[in-house]
C-alpha cells in the first residue's frame, strides 16, 4: 500500500512538474505576443512626418543656401552598428572619453565597446529616466524629471545632496563651463556655487531680467549665460548681478516670430544659433557684441533652404560647421553651404534626437539606438 | 458522497507532493498573476485639467464629457474585455503643476494616454513632458495654433484649433458685410499679443487689413479708451480676442458708445457667460462655435440626453469635446493594443470619424481637420449662420 502511494506520489510529482512548465511556456509566448515589434517603431512613427516620408534620406535634393543645385552636395558616410537603448535624451562624453547617453530608461555607458546600463530596476540609478547630463571638470551630474543625481566612487548614480537647493526637481538641461554647472529646470535656472549649494535665478529674483522659469534649455558662451523657456530667450551677462534687468537682453517668442520650444544652443565662435521647429536661427548681432549693440534680429534655415525637416532636436558646432538633427536625418552647414549626411553603409536610424562630439566623432542618439559617423571622412 | 471522495483524492495528492513541490504552488500562483497582468487589468488614461481656478467650469464639464464616455464604454464591456480607467489631476490652472503631474502620470501611474491642457501654458508644459517620453497626448480644448505647428509626433487636437476660426470669421465677414478694415481688442498677456499677430496675418488672405490693434491690461474694465482709438480709425468691424467676461464688457461699451458695426470672436464669445453679461447687447454678435448638436445627429441626440439623466444639467462644447476626446482613444484602442506608441500610430490614422461633435480627421500634425462653424447670436442663443434663415 505505502509503496503504491509513494509510486503514485512520483507519478503525480512528474505531472505536476510537466504541468508546471507548460503553464510558464504558455505565459511565456502569451507575454512575447504582447510586446510590440521594435523593428516596427520608426516605420511607424514616420507614418505622420510633417512632410511626406522620403524612402532614403538622399531622396531629397542637397541645396546650397544660395539656392544652386550641386549633387556633390550629398555626404554619404559610414555609419557605426547601433548600440540599442531607450529613447535618448541626451549624449554626453566625459574627460576621460566614455561616452554618456540619457534615456528614457536610465544611464547609458560606452567605452571601448563595453555597454553599461545604469536602470532603477538594478539599482544602479535611483529614478525611471534621465533627462540630461554634464561634467563639471570632476564630477558627473544626471539630471531627471525627478530631481538630480552624480555619479559617486561606487560607479552608481546616487541622488545628489544639493538637488534640494534646486528650484525645482523637474530638471530639463544641464551645462557646464569647465567649473560650473548650470541647471535649467521648471521653475527656474541655478548654477552650483562654491559651497555646493545652487544659487537660484528665477524671474522674481532677476526682477523680470529672465522673462519666464520654465528654462527648457540652457547655455554658456562667453560670458553669457543664455535660457531658453516659454516666452522666448534670455541672455544674462553673468560678469553683472542677475538681480539687475539691465544686464539681461531678452528676445520674445511673439514679438520676433520665433516658434516655441527652443531645442538647442550652438555657439560657432562668433554667433549664437537656435534651434527650433521652424529650422535653425542665428542672431545676427555676434556675441561679442551683445553688451553694447544687442538687436533681436534673427536669420533662418529651414526646410525650403535645404535642411532634411522644419523641426530642428538638436545642433552642435563641430569641426567649423554646425552639424543639425531631425527628425527625417542629420545635415551639416558650413559656410552657407547645406549638406545632407546618408548612409554609406550601416543602418541609420532618421529620428535622431540628440548630437555631441568627441574627436572626429559626431555621436548620434536616436529613438531607440547611440551611434557615430567620423566626421573626418566628410571633408 | 462524490465531493467527499473527490476531498480525500486531493488530501491523498497533496499528501504525495513534497516540500518543494508545495512551496512551489504560490511561484506558480505568482507567475500566473504577473503574466497575466494582475496587477493592472485596467487600460489607464491621465487627465490634467484646471478643476479648480480660472477655467474650472470648463473643465469641470470636459471632465463630466470624459466621465460619460467611460460608463458607455466600461457598460458595454471595455476594451477586449479590460476596463477604462481615468487618473483625473487637477492642475489649478498652472504649468508647473501640470508638467509635474504629466511626470507623474507618466513614470508612475503608467498610463497609457494623456488627455487634457485648457490654457496654452499648461497644455505646452503637458506636451513637453508627453513628448519626452513618447506618450500620446489629446487636448480637446486648448485651440492655440502653435500646440500642433511645433513638430510634435505625438500630439493630437480634437477641437478646431484658432487659426481655423479666424480664417472662418475673417472669411465670413468679409462675404457677409463686406468687412475690409477690422479692428482688434487683445490682452497684453503673450496668448492675446500672439492671436493678434495670427489674425493679421490670416485675414490678409480675405482682402482685410487690420486698422488698429489695441491691448489691455488684465482686469481692466473700463475700455473706453481704446474703443476711442478705434473708433478714430474708422474700422468697419470689431474683432474681440479677449476672455468671454471681458468681451461682454466690451461689447457693451463698444454699443453704448454707438459703435454699429459687426462684432466678432473665437470660441470665446460662444461661452454662457458671455451672452449673461453683456445682455441684449450681444444680439448679432458672430462667434465661432466649438459644438453644434446638429451636426453630431443621433449620436449628439443620445448624448444631451444622456448627459442631461446623469448630471441633470444641459451638456454645453466642452463636454461635448470631453465625450468626443475619450471615443477618439477607444477608436485608438480598438484599433491596435494598449500601449503608447500603438495608440499614437492609431490616433494618426484616424480620419474621417464620426462623432457627437460632427465629422472629424486629424491631418498630418495631428490637429483636427474639421472647419471652424460661425454661429450668430440671436436672443441669447448661437443660431448657426447656415440655420439663420430659421430663426
Amino acid at each position: 500500500m505505502s509503496e503504491n502511494t509513494q509510486k503514485n506520489g512520483k507519478n503525480n510529482g512528474a505531472g505536476f512538474w510537466l504541468l508546471l512548465f507548460g503553464v510558464a511556456l504558455a505565459f511565456y509566448f502569451i507575454n512575447e505576443s504582447k510586446r510590440s515589434p521594435e523593428n516596427v517603431r520608426e516605420e511607424s512613427i514616420s507614418q505622420r512626418s510633417p512632410e511626406p516620408p522620403a524612402a532614403t534620406v538622399t531622396d531629397i535634393a542637397p541645396r546650397k543656401i544660395s539656392d544652386s543645385n550641386d549633387p556633390s552636395a550629398t555626404l554619404r558616410i559610414p555609419f557605426s552598428r547601433p548600440v540599442t537603448t531607450a529613447a535618448v535624451n541626451d549624449l554626453l562624453v566625459d574627460p576621460a572619453g566614455t561616452l554618456w547617453a540619457a534615456t528614457e530608461a536610465g544611464i547609458v555607458s560606452i567605452r571601448n565597446d563595453q555597454i553599461t546600463h545604469y536602470r532603477l530596476a538594478d539599482g544602479t540609478f535611483p529614478f525611471p529616466q534621465a533627462q540630461c547630463l554634464a561634467h563639471d571638470g570632476s564630477r558627473l551630474w544626471a539630471g531627471t524629471l525627478f530631481g538630480l543625481c552624480v555619479f559617486n566612487e561606487n560607479k552608481r548614480f546616487v541622488r545628489a545632496e544639493a538637488s534640494q537647493g534646486l528650484p525645482s526637481q523637474m530638471i530639463w538641461d544641464m551645462t557646464s563651463d569647465g567649473k560650473t554647472l548650470w541647471v535649467g529646470t521648471q521653475s527656474g535656472a541655478a548654477f552650483l556655487g562654491k559651497d555646493d549649494n545652487f544659487v537660484v535665478i528665477d524671474e522674481e529674483g532677476s526682477n523680470g531680467g529672465l522673462r519666464q522659469n520654465w528654462c527648457q534649455r540652457v547655455f554658456r558662451v562667453e560670458n553669457w549665460f543664455a535660457a531658453s523657456h516659454d516666452n522666448g530667450i534670455s541672455l544674462w551677462n553673468t560678469s553683472f548681478p542677475a538681480a539687475n534687468p539691465e544686464w539681461w537682453k531678452n528676445i520674445d517668442h511673439a514679438r520676433s516670430g520665433l516658434t516655441r520650444p527652443v531645442t538647442d544652443f550652438a555657439f560657432d565662435g562668433k554667433y549664437l544659433w537656435l534651434s527650433t521647429p521652424r529650422g535653425v536661427l542665428h542672431l545676427t548681432t555676434p556675441v561679442s557684441r551683445f553688451f553694447s549693440d544687442f538687436m533681436p534680429n534673427l536669420v533662418s534655415y529651414s526646410r525650403v533652404h535645404g535642411l532634411p525637416a522644419d523641426r530642428i532636436n538638436s545642433m552642435i558646432h563641430h569641426r567649423g560647421a554646425l552639424w543639425v538633427a531631425t527628425n527625417e536625418g542629420i545635415a551639416r552647414i558650413k559656410n552657407e553651404h547645406i549638406q545632407l549626411i546618408s548612409p554609406e553603409s550601416g543602418n541609420f536610424a532618421r529620428h535622431i534626437r540628440k548630437l555631441t562630439a568627441s574627436g572626429d566623432l559626431l555621436w548620434l542618439g536616436t529613438d531607440n539606438a547611440v551611434q557615430f559617423i567620423n566626421t573626418a571622412m566628410v571633408d | 458522497m462524490m465531493v467527499k471522495r473527490h476531498y480525500l483524492r486531493f488530501v491523498a495528492f497533496l499528501k504525495s507532493l513534497d516540500i518543494y513541490q508545495v512551496l512551489s504552488i504560490p511561484v506558480l500562483l505568482l507567475v500566473i498573476m504577473f503574466s497575466g497582468d494582475f496587477r493592472n487589468t485596467d487600460i489607464r488614461i491621465g487627465v490634467i485639467l484646471p478643476l479648480t481656478g480660472a477655467g474650472s467650469l470648463r473643465a469641470g464639464s470636459h471632465r463630466n464629457g470624459l466621465e460619460l464616455a467611460l460608463k458607455h464604454i466600461n457598460a458595454q464591456g471595455g476594451i477586449n474585455g479590460r476596463k477604462i480607467r481615468l487618473e483625473t489631476c487637477d492642475s489649478k490652472g498652472s504649468a508647473t503643476l501640470a508638467a509635474e503631474l504629466a511626470r507623474d502620470l507618466i513614470y508612475e501611474t503608467e498610463v497609457v494616454s494623456l488627455i487634457g491642457g485648457l490654457s496654452p501654458a499648461e497644455t505646452r508644459a503637458i506636451q513637453q513632458v508627453a513628448e519626452n517620453a513618447q506618450v500620446p497626448f489629446l487636448t480637446a480644448l486648448c485651440t492655440h495654433h502653435e500646440i500642433t505647428e511645433n513638430g510634435s509626433i505625438f500630439t493630437f487636437r480634437s477641437i478646431t484649433d484658432d487659426k481655423s476660426q479666424f480664417e472662418a470669421l475673417a472669411e465670413f465677414s468679409a462675404r457677409r458685410f463686406n468687412c475690409r478694415k477690422p479692428a482688434l481688442i487683445y490682452d497684453s498677456t503673450l496668448y492675446g499679443e500672439e492671436s493678434a499677430h495670427k489674425y493679421m496675418e490670416i485675414c490678409i488672405k480675405f482682402g482685410q487689413q487690420v486698422c488698429a490693434a489695441v491691448s489691455y491690461q488684465p482686469d481692466s474694465l473700463n475700455f473706453r479708451r481704446q474703443l476711442q482709438v478705434i473708433q478714430a480709425s474708422n474700422p468697419d468691424a470689431l474683432v474681440l480676442l479677449t476672455p468671454a467676461d471681458t468681451a461682454a464688457i466690451i461689447t457693451r461699451q463698444a454699443r453704448e458708445a454707438r459703435f454699429n458695426h459687426p462684432i466678432l470672436g473665437g470660441n470665446h464669445l460662444s461661452l454662457p457667460e458671455y451672452s449673461t453679461i453683456s445682455g441684449v447687447y450681444a444680439e448679432s454678435v458672430i462667434t465661432t462655435m466649438p459644438f453644434n448638436p446638429r451636426l453630431g445627429g443621433q449620436r449628439a441626440d443620445y448624448f444631451l440626453s444622456e448627459y442631461y439623466d446623469t448630471y441633470s444639467s444641459q451638456a454645453d462644447s466642452f463636454a461635448a469635446l470631453g465625450y468626443e476626446a475619450l471615443m477618439l482613444e477607444v477608436l485608438a484602442l480598438r484599433a491596435g493594443e494598449a500601449n503608447r506608441l500603438a495608440i499614437r500610430n492609431s490616433l494618426a490614422q484616424l480620419h474621417g470619424w464620426e462623432s457627437v461633435a460632427g465629422s472629424g480627421g486629424f491631418d498630418n500634425h495631428g490637429n483636427q481637420v474639421r472647419p471652424a462653424e460661425i454661429a450668430i447670436i440671436k436672443e441669447r442663443q448661437k443660431i448657426p449662420v447656415n440655420l439663420e434663415a430659421l430663426f
